[in-house]
């Protein structure tokens, strides 16, 4: 019996020895952001890296976990330790807070702008001479068009998206809500693949070459436009939707790492002028008046409507067309 | 595009190209960005265990996904009593089944088997086999063989997601165990309710030989569905809590309570050996701390009649589960006291695993009565401390632990110290 005890003793110490050494010793971060932004938090981890090096001294190294919006919410509620999200809308910040407790409810009044320190909006992208002829969202309900969008039950673009469209026949149709829903459903036939992500979209779109037209994150589009040179075109419809993709510690995760310093400093440096820069050269439209001046010629004028003023915060707008049983689920013809 | 078409292009596949793309759009940024970033991609791990997923599509009304579910946990034992000692090790538990979702999510079906120890019959009775209907994710109903809803956490909270090898002795005690039956679950903000009936039939054998004799190869209530007429006791539940998370301004503080009664009949097979009992759950989360302090009392043990076995006086007990994370996510070390004590002094039975494991000799049946008392007293604690490593979260992990534990009886203490280590795995 003693024999055995001693076995089992040391057989746990050297588990829990051999486990413990993998605590490291730089500073980590976990940011699990939305699908389309890899590159941008490429650039610009490697730049806050060296301001975080100048201030601290210390080595930096973020994991980025990226899919679709609505989906990494869910997982940061189910336990993936995020230190920051940086998602594709309010509402799956708002969940996080909601049914996860990780952060306060008013976590959107703890940084500028909303916690929005770039904004973005939705385009479309078409093939090369645009063969169909597209030009507005009328065109993307007409038969034979193929359309391609996400998920918005698992994507925060689709969620734009949707909006977008919903804004535009809304207008178009005097807010009679049952033309406005026919309108969707029109567009909603048209869709061949609905992806879980924005990225995913954009794949089934620019490299497995389905549809004839992707509606995208502005960024998104121009992304593909510098990847796939010269075979997209960008195409500008009447009426879009200002999307402010918020920012936000998980306050109760970087508690527990002991990273809440850090969270708080890597997402305020996203103000910074640097990262604004960053912000406009991946396409997304800076806050910071300079830089968006610096890249204005990406970032043309547009009828843009607000989620707020067209459909009364994000809130409201989830449980109108996104919950079980919204608008969605009613227009979408399977 | 057709349905047909759609179906085609499966998660894997998607997930492959978006890869492939996005390794295309960071290629000319990784050289300098690789130091500071590091991108989460699925590991080998997400890609097996994704292989159990035989069939996915979100956009199919019909049918969403289909997946094959499993479980193995095997367990080395060590066990040295006043009465001796033995350690051998055991295939604790293996199960094989599949989860479907239908029809827009709303319907849910699972169905479990399970094996025995040595797999020498592959297929020894039927765990969970049920369709749940589930129009939202505030409420579900569910109909066929599931688990009564009582002891939100010892019970309800599956054993693969469990820090410890065995549920607490008080609940063991109890003789709760999956029967057929309908229940309803509902949540309206805060506030959740629970209710359920069923039959207590659920029988404990799964295979009786063509000569009509019964040879149980299953363990107790581990056979098929029963009976729902005829002389039998059926049972109910009904249950309340309430979410003070927000309240209390942690991750999780879930209350709830409760209770179980069994119009009991000579021949029952399962919920049969209490008339009443009351579970209370207290399960608590911030930061690197777990507490859980689930608390029962049961009562109206009588015999139903002059034959049976039974003789259950009241009992009361409860355990306290704290855990402290050493590393999130990867190593987490438990610790758990149990307490229970009984009116009489046969009320209070040991673990079966592994206190009173077959392969140890018996407390004497040297108290007074109808029935036999062996391995019984009227008091019991126990106090486990242990360790789990997770490899794939708790899908795969390691776990090592020891506890001791006593069996008061009249003048006679009998003192335990189980060591155990083992490995669970599920999907």
């Amino acid at each position: 019996m003693k024999l055995r005890l001693t076995h089992f003793v040391a057989l746990t110490a050297a588990l829990v020895s051999t486990f413990a050494s993998q605590v490291k010793a730089d500073d980590e971060l976990l940011n699990v952001s939305y699908d389309p932004t890899r590159e941008l938090y490429a650039e610009y981890n490697s730049a806050f890296a060296k301001y975080w090096k100048s201030k601290t001294g210390k080595d930096l190294h973020v994991d980025q976990s990226h899919g679709g919006s609505g989906k990494q919410a869910r997982s940061v509620i189910d336990g993936l330790s995020a230190d920051v999200v940086t998602l594709a809308l309010a509402a799956d910040i708002d969940a996080i807070a909601d049914k996860g407790n990780l952060l306060p409810r008013d976590w959107q009044a703890k940084l500028p702008n909303n916690s929005s320190p770039y904004t973005s909006t939705i385009v479309f992208v078409v093939r090369k001479g645009n063969p169909k002829g597209i030009k507005d969202w009328d065109d993307l309900a007409k038969p034979g068009v193929g359309v391609v969008t996400p998920n918005p039950k698992t994507s925060g673009g689709a969620r734009w998206n949707y909006l977008a469209a919903w804004a535009y026949g809304s207008r178009k149709l005097s807010s009679d809500e049952t033309k406005v829903k026919e309108f969707l459903k029109a567009i909603y036939r048209n869709v061949e693949v609905l992806d879980t992500g924005a990225r995913g979209s954009t794949t089934t779109f620019a490299q497995r070459g389905l549809g004839d037209v992707l509606i995208a994150w502005e960024n998104e589009a121009h992304l593909i436009a510098k990847e796939f040179p010269g075979q997209t075109q960008i195409v500008i419809p009447s009426i879009s939707i200002l999307a402010e993709p918020p920012v936000a510690v998980v306050e109760k995760n970087a508690k527990k790492h002991g990273t809440t310093e850090l969270a708080k400093a890597y997402l305020e440096y996203l103000y910074s002028p640097e990262a604004q820069e960053i912000a406009g050269k991946n396409f997304y439209r800076p806050r910071d008046a300079k830089a968006l001046a610096k890249y204005s010629k990406n970032f043309p004028k547009l009828n843009l409507v607000t989620v707020d003023d067209e459909f009364g915060g994000w809130k409201k707008a989830q449980a109108k067309h996104f919950d079980d049983g919204g608008t969605f689920d009613q227009i979408y013809d399977k | 595009m057709t349905l047909a078409s759609r179906t085609a292009h499966t998660a894997a596949h998607r997930l492959l190209q978006t890869a492939a793309l996005t390794a295309v759009f960071v290629a000319g940024q990784a050289k300098a960005d690789e130091s500071t970033t590091r991108f989460i991609e699925p590991n080998t791990f997400d890609q097996l265990w994704s292989k159990a997923v035989l069939y996915k599509d979100d956009l199919n009304p019909w049918v969403e996904e289909l997946k094959l579910r499993g479980r193995y946990q095997w367990q080395y034992y060590d066990v040295d009593t006043d009465r001796g000692d033995v350690h051998d090790d055991e295939h604790r538990r293996s199960r094989f089944g599949f989860d479907a979702k239908l029809f827009e999510k709303k319907v849910e079906v699972r169905v479990d088997a399970q094996s025995n120890d040595g797999f020498d019959d592959l297929y020894d009775g039927l765990v969970d086999a049920y369709i749940k209907y589930k129009p939202n994710d505030k409420l579900a109903i569910t109909f066929g063989k599931t688990k009564p809803l009582i002891a939100n956490y010892d019970w309800l909270e599956s054993t693969n997601t469990q820090p410890t090898f065995e549920r607490s002795q008080i609940f063991n005690q109890l003789g709760i165990n999956r029967a057929l039956g309908l229940t309803v679950q509902h949540t309206i903000d805060a506030f959740s309710w629970q209710a359920g009936v069923y039959s207590n039939n659920t029988p404990s054998t799964t295979d009786d030989t063509p000569d009509g004799i019964v040879n149980p190869t299953g363990s107790w209530g581990d056979g098929e569905f029963g009976d729902v007429n005829g002389d039998i006791g059926y049972s109910f539940t009904l249950g309340a809590g309430y979410d003070f998370k927000h309240l209390l301004n942690l991750e999780k503080a879930d209350l709830w309570v409760n209770w179980l009664h069994s119009e009991r009949q000579a021949t029952d097979l399962v919920l049969n050996k209490y008339d009443n009992i009351v579970s209370t759950t207290a399960w608590l989360k911030e930061g690197y701390w777990g507490l859980v302090v689930e608390g029962f009392a049961a009562g109206g043990g009588e015999p139903v009649s002059s034959t049976a076995a039974y003789v259950n006086k009241d009992v009361f007990g409860f355990y306290v589960q704290p855990t402290y994370d050493v590393i999130p996510k990867k190593l987490q070390l438990v610790g758990r006291y149990t307490f229970s004590t009984g009116d009489g002094p046969a009320s209070i039975q040991g673990q079966s695993r592994y206190e009173r494991v077959s392969t140890l000799p018996s407390i004497p049946d040297n108290i007074p009565g109808p029935v036999s008392n062996k391995d019984k007293g009227d008091g019991y604690q126990a106090v486990y401390l242990g360790a789990q490593y997770f490899i794939y979260g708790d899908k795969l992990k390691v776990l090592a632990g020891g506890e001791w534990a006593e069996l008061q009886r009249k003048g006679e203490d009998v003192d335990s110290l189980t060591l155990l280590a083992g490995l669970r795995l599920s999907f």
